[in-house]
């Protein structure tokens, strides 16, 4: 049986790369809002427009989910769990990047929203997987060995000078911090919870190091811990 | 009777300026939706190399200008009330705009949506400036009129000196010329450097043409990927405002006949272009 895999950001360019590698292993759940899945769903499929009735690639579950609302992600929550019965893996990789320099008219604009999205979404999806689920199955938790990747940033260790990332660095650098209680926390109840800041992909850091990176947690019996990608 | 042919090397000239499709195609992945009504969505369409000098021939039609009344040489407002500025390829003798005249590109387009295509097409070209206003929701289920012309292409263009392709009206009798439907309609999206969410200037699909409906889908603008649909009484779409930037595309449809067209939906469900 397929382990389910809930993957936030799916519409991203780190999510499409991840649904393609990984939709004929994992069931996943891909997780989107305003920009639309590059992958099969129950609303699409994939066709070789040479070859238009042979359909190709594997099917994802898709929601569309506000992470910015606490209620959208309550509802993203209970739909992944009463359509799969199950999350084996989630994989925290919505981002809101809007960068502003902070004395700039903007820079505030929208800064609930980069808090929202990139530092709350993912303790608030984590939450409500356990309350949900985790919680009363410690047992098939840990032989299932499930576990949560935070996608963070090296925007979150260190400053960019002139890059405008202050929320968005802010809101990554507490992600980190929010992985290490999570994983102190979520230890009794057999959830592994780990984190990955990569400098930007695929400029400076190959895409493929991402996944195998999120793959390598996924396999391990890591908790707590953060892996770096950063230039050699 | 037939009108006499007009270019019989089109053939030979696709053959010795277009490149396989299969060669040109950088993703075989386009994204089929049924829902609102069938449509096909791709991104990433062709190889760096192939889009580069569809661009390049499209920044060459832009630097020709705009003309605020119809013009055949440019890019003019040639569509009452839309906000865009248009102009209609005709026939091409070779470059790379001349690959969606191409017979294959016709049938992979047809085969997408399993059409009876009749070998009919119409391409042009659409420019929308920054702070462009919204179109209308609209279907393209509409009837067209092409001359009928003997010739060694199964493809056909327009020909507005013989009949105009909205409303069938020009010097040609009623046998010297076909009334068919559009079956499919193609908007490949190109020079639209650096578009971002908010920018506007999306294709809207809708589920129904009612005021205030809100899009199902909105296809973005981004360079090198393209939005197919089949024409149905059902296929609403409509341009989105584009507040952030211009929006430039290709736009294409290709053909059914009357009689396919009729089988399958009442006759009454056609919308017909006003004189």
């Amino acid at each position: 049986m397929k382990r389910t895999c809930l993957l936030t950001g799916a519409s991203g360019a780190l999510g499409s790369a991840f649904i393609e590698r990984y939709a004929a292993d994992l069931q996943i759940i891909a997780v989107h809002h305003e920009r639309e899945l590059n992958c099969a769903t129950q609303y699409q499929t994939i066709i070789d427009p040479l070859q238009p009735a042979r359909v190709v690639s594997s099917r994802t579950y898709a929601i569309r989910a506000d992470l910015s609302s606490e209620d959208s992600i309550a509802e993203m929550c209970s739909e992944a769990l009463e359509a799969f019965g199950g999350i084996d893996l989630l994989i925290n990789a919505a981002v809101h990047r809007r960068y502003a320099h902070l004395l700039s008219d903007s820079a505030l604009s929208d800064a609930e929203r980069a808090l929202a999205v990139n530092l709350l979404a993912p303790i608030r999806i984590a939450v409500q997987l356990a309350n949900e689920y985790w919680d009363s199955r410690v047992d098939e938790n840990l032989r299932r060995n499930r576990n949560i990747v935070n996608l963070s940033s090296t925007a979150g260790l260190y400053v960019c000078a002139d890059l405008g990332q202050a929320m968005y660095g802010s809101a990554k650098a507490a992600l980190i911090h929010a992985t290490y209680h999570l994983a102190s926390e979520f230890w009794n109840i057999g959830i592994r919870v780990n984190a990955i800041a990569p400098n930007t992909f695929p400029s400076i850091v190959s895409t493929e190091s991402v996944l195998d990176q999120i793959m390598a947690f996924h396999g391990s019996e890591e908790t707590g811990q953060l892996a770096v990608l950063d230039r050699a | 009777m037939a009108v006499s042919a007009r270019s019989l090397s089109r053939t030979k000239s696709e053959r010795r300026t277009i490149p396989q499709l299969a060669k040109i195609l950088a993703n075989r992945r386009w994204i089929r939706r049924e829902r609102p009504y069938p449509h096909v969505v791709a991104r990433n369409v062709f190889t760096p190399a192939f889009y580069s000098a569809l661009e390049a021939e499209f920044y060459m039609l832009l630097a020709k200008g705009l003309s605020e009344c119809p013009n055949s040489a440019r890019m003019s407002r040639t569509i009452a009330g839309y906000d865009a500025y248009g102009i209609g390829f005709g026939q091409f003798s070779e470059g790379p705009f001349a690959l969606f005249g191409f017979e294959p590109w016709h049938d992979m387009l047809a085969g997408l949506f399993d059409v009876r295509a009749t070998g009919h097409v119409n391409i042009g070209a659409h420019h929308h400036r920054a702070g462009g206003l919204a179109g209308w929701i609209h279907n393209d289920f509409n009837p067209v009129w092409f001359p009928v012309i003997e010739s060694a292409s199964r493809i056909q263009h327009p020909d507005h000196s013989l009949c105009i392709y909205k409303t069938g009206t020009g010097p040609l009798q009623r046998a010297q010329k076909v009334e068919v439907v559009r079956a499919v309609a193609m908007i490949f999206y190109l020079c639209n450097p650096g578009w971002k969410e908010g920018y506007g200037g999306e294709t809207g699909v809708f589920s129904s043409a009612a005021p205030d409906t809100q899009p199902s889908y909105r296809i973005a603008p981004e360079n090198n990927s393209v939005f197919v649909f089949e024409c149905t009484p059902q296929s609403y779409h409509s341009f989105l405002a584009n507040p952030g930037m211009a929006r430039n595309s290709i736009i294409m449809w290709i053909h059914r006949s009357m009689q396919d067209a009729t089988a399958r939906w009442p006759e009454r469900q056609l919308e017909r272009f006003k004189e």
